[in-house]
């Protein structure tokens, strides 16, 4: 399954899973409205990508990359 | 008196409110985790009197950082009390999540939608809102005060309680939680978040075993369900993005972002310490002069060439004036501070430098409190609560002092410009940089040492980008020029009585004017001074000063101008008097000047920074924090002045290539080992000449 660590800059993705869903980053990702059938949007990252930028919901959000690892997506 | 708590998430302007309400000026930004702990003040509606608390921003009742904790801590204490609970209009689905939260409590809950933009995103009819979640809902404008009447009114209601919304009662009877653990309903909810610390960790684990796997998400998604069905009645939405701009095509550029962090910087730096800074305190310097001169000829006649008129002339005219006559330039460093803070900005640099950060344990969050750090350690150092994990905490607010604050400002004008002339804006710049790398070095080294740091989430939205209004600027320069005249007219002017007399006094408490006995200080500085002779500046004179920088670094050049008989606000003949041999302070090369700029920059910050590093991270760490800043400042020193010293003799070039070649040598000693210690044992010695560990 591909996670939303590994989307491309402006590809619009749908959130299909959770890994670890009792995870207290995870709950933070609820509360901020990143929930299964969400679509979000890839804006950008850093130089080094350490750090992406997300459309959410009709705000944007930036999140480290490493903890996208743990939202599953379809393209 | 009835308790009303301010209560919202991050940027969407608690505070903002807080100071209409109250007229207060608490410091607000344009960015996540301002506020990071609770302001309390009181205001009247028609003679009653309304105590309001403005808490830390959240975006649920489960807290992740220091600050969530604090905010949600006074909502659970205060449960019966009335709540403003203020959301950003133009990001509404996501601030009723909140609302939402507070409701499922119970909480007698004031909604308040803050109009923050003229042309909003989300278009509200408060009215149909409000029956809909069945609270008061009041537009206000929170920076123009519109709205406010109303608001006032509504907390005039006593109010019950709200009614948690449909979705909770729905979930009560369906969950297996209720029956089987006789939960009440608010703590089913809880049970489905699965908050530990609502429950102090008594039977959490059978009891979230009742709950479903996904119970966290199934709450979450209700909840925005719900208010998505309550937009949808009464909103209409724009399809704009909330924080989405065309200068973060330039600004967030990968190749752009770095070089533009510099330029604002270095702008920054100009304006502040030269052109407009430089020109603001020469006319400030100058006005002084013609405030002092009669008031010192008055001061003469009344006391002649005697004791007290020494005190006037050298301790309050003399050492304070000079310290005065740089007010504009740490005005305007705090005014772009805020600058930068009120643009949207500050979420950007986090963003950029999350990368190296995140390299030394740290997060990009740490940018704002480093940042804040060039303005005042004290206050910045109490913003390392934003931090989620307790060593990255503790380790941000041990690099704050390493940001240049603007205490230092007057010692580096008036002692570097004495030396170093039109140059001096590089050493400035250059004594900025060295205390980020310095900053970066000991992270470093605590992070593979004793403070290793938990990964950091960095989660954090992007605001928008704004202009300061006119009165916010206003507000802004009053409060610095406040705070900067209270601590000149309190701390600075007891301070210099007190090494006044320390230095016209000996221990034997007799006036050492003329005899050539030792004062107090000249005593103690003495003692120490052989301590800083390998440092370049081994006379008592600038010893007592360091001492005497330990209660505030603007006292550093106080006490220098006092030292050198500087008897009015003149920083140009103070600085001459730093090159002439006679002074008591006087510096023999540009080497020494180097390294004692670098241990003022190094050094133990002010008594207000420690109490605040002993506040946040304890005595322990406050106690290892001082000793590295005297380490680290020493030896940094140390191998500066040596450096200098050596650039002055051999020049530039020379030692840059002895220099290389020491470099080039290490370098290639530790790749060499570093090879030894990797290359794995192959278990085939006899046939192979290769170097590996076991060998």
């Amino acid at each position: 399954m591909k996670t939303l660590n590994m989307a491309k800059k402006n590809q619009i993705c749908k959130i299909v899973g959770f890994v670890g869903a009792t995870d207290s980053v995870l709950r933070r990702f609820f509360e901020l409205g990143l929930l299964r059938g969400t679509t979000v949007k890839v804006v950008g990252s850093s130089l080094l990508r350490k750090v992406s930028l997300l459309e959410v919901r009709g705000y944007l959000l930036s999140v480290r990359t490493s903890l996208l690892e743990k939202i599953e997506v379809s393209a | 008196m009835r308790e009303v708590l301010l209560v919202g998430n991050p940027n969407s302007g608690k505070t903002t409110l807080f100071n209409s309400l109250t007229r207060s000026n608490e410091h607000v930004g344009n960015w996540h985790g301002v506020t990071v702990e609770n302001k309390e003040k009181s205001f009247f509606v028609d003679g009653e009197e309304f105590r309001l608390v403005d808490t830390p921003g959240i975006y649920s009742l489960c807290p992740l950082s220091f600050e969530e904790e604090v905010a949600v801590e006074t909502i659970f204490k205060n449960r019966d009390k009335k709540i403003i609970n203020i959301c950003d209009q133009n990001n509404l689905q996501r601030n009723l999540y909140l609302t939402l939260c507070l409701l499922e409590r119970g909480c007698d809950v004031v909604l308040v939608i803050n109009e923050i933009d003229k042309k909003p995103i989300f278009k509200v009819d408060c009215e149909k809102l409000g029956k809909l979640l069945g609270v008061d809902v009041v537009l206000v404008n929170a920076e123009k005060k519109i709205g406010l009447d109303k608001l006032k009114q509504c907390l005039k209601k006593s109010g019950k309680g709200a009614k948690p919304p449909k979705y909770v009662r729905e979930l009560v009877l369906s969950g297996e939680a209720t029956s089987s653990f006789g939960l009440e309903q608010y703590a089913v909810i809880k049970a489905y978040e699965r908050d530990e610390k609502f429950f102090k960790g008594q039977g959490t684990k059978e009891l979230f075993a009742a709950v479903p796997e996904d119970s966290v998400e199934i709450l979450s998604r209700l909840r925005y369900q719900f208010v998505e069905g309550v937009l949808v009645q009464c909103s209409e939405r724009t399809h704009a993005v909330y924080g989405r701009s065309v200068l973060d095509k330039v600004v967030l550029n990968k190749w752009l972002a770095f070089p533009v962090f510099l330029l604002v910087l270095a702008s920054v730096f100009y304006l502040t310490f030269f052109s407009l800074g430089a020109l603001l305190s020469d006319a400030l310097g100058g006005l002084l002069n013609l405030i002092t001169t009669p008031l010192l000829s008055l001061a003469e006649n009344a006391f002649g060439q005697s004791f007290v008129f020494d005190l006037f002339n050298v301790a309050i005219f003399g050492g304070v004036g000079t310290v005065l006559s740089f007010l504009p330039q740490v005005v305007l460093l705090f005014f772009f501070l805020s600058v930068l803070e009120d643009s949207g900005y500050m979420s950007r640099i986090a963003f950029i430098f999350e990368d190296i950060l995140g390299q030394i344990g740290l997060s990009g969050k740490s940018v704002y409190t480093l940042l804040m750090g060039f303005g005042c350690s004290t206050s910045a150092i109490m913003t390392s609560r934003n931090m989620e994990d307790k060593n990255a905490k503790i380790k941000t607010a041990i690099l704050c002092p390493y940001m240049s604050c603007s205490a230092k400002i007057p010692i580096y004008t008036v002692i570097g410009g004495a030396f170093f002339g039109a140059n001096n804006i590089f050493y400035i710049i250059g004594l900025y940089l060295l205390g980020v790398v310095v900053a970066i070095s000991i992270s470093k080294i605590l992070e593979k040492t004793a403070l290793k740091s938990k990964k950091q989430s960095f989660i954090l939205e992007f605001p928008p980008y704004r202009m300061m209004s006119f009165k916010r600027v206003g507000k802004v320069l009053w409060k610095n020029v406040k705070e900067f005249l209270i601590k000149v007219g309190s701390v600075m002017i007891s301070m210099n009585i007190i090494i006044w007399l320390m230095s016209s006094f000996s221990f034997s408490f007799s006036n050492v004017a003329g005899t050539g006995e030792a004062s107090m200080l000249e005593s103690i500085g003495k003692f120490l001074a052989p301590i800083f002779t390998p440092l370049g500046f081994g006379n008592w004179a600038i010893v007592a000063s360091l001492l005497a920088g330990l209660v505030a670094k603007e006292v550093v050049v106080s006490s220098i101008a006092m030292f050198n008989g500087i008897d009015a606000s003149a920083t140009k003949l103070l600085s001459a008097s730093l090159v002439l041999p006679t002074s008591a302070v006087f510096f023999a090369s540009n080497a020494s000047v180097l390294s004692f700029l670098v241990f003022c920059l190094l050094y133990t910050p002010c008594m207000a920074s420690i109490s605040m590093l002993l506040q946040e991270i304890g005595k322990k760490w406050t106690f290892v924090s001082i000793i590295i800043q005297l380490v680290v400042a020493y030896i940094v020193s140390f191998v500066t002045y040596n450096l200098a010293f050596a650039v002055e003799i051999f020049g530039v070039f020379k030692v840059f290539i002895i220099l290389a070649a020491v470099v080039l040598m290490i370098s290639a000693f530790w790749l060499v080992s570093r090879r030894i210690k990797t290359r794995k044992f192959c278990g085939n010695c006899q046939s192979c000449n290769k170097i590996c560990k076991r060998k």
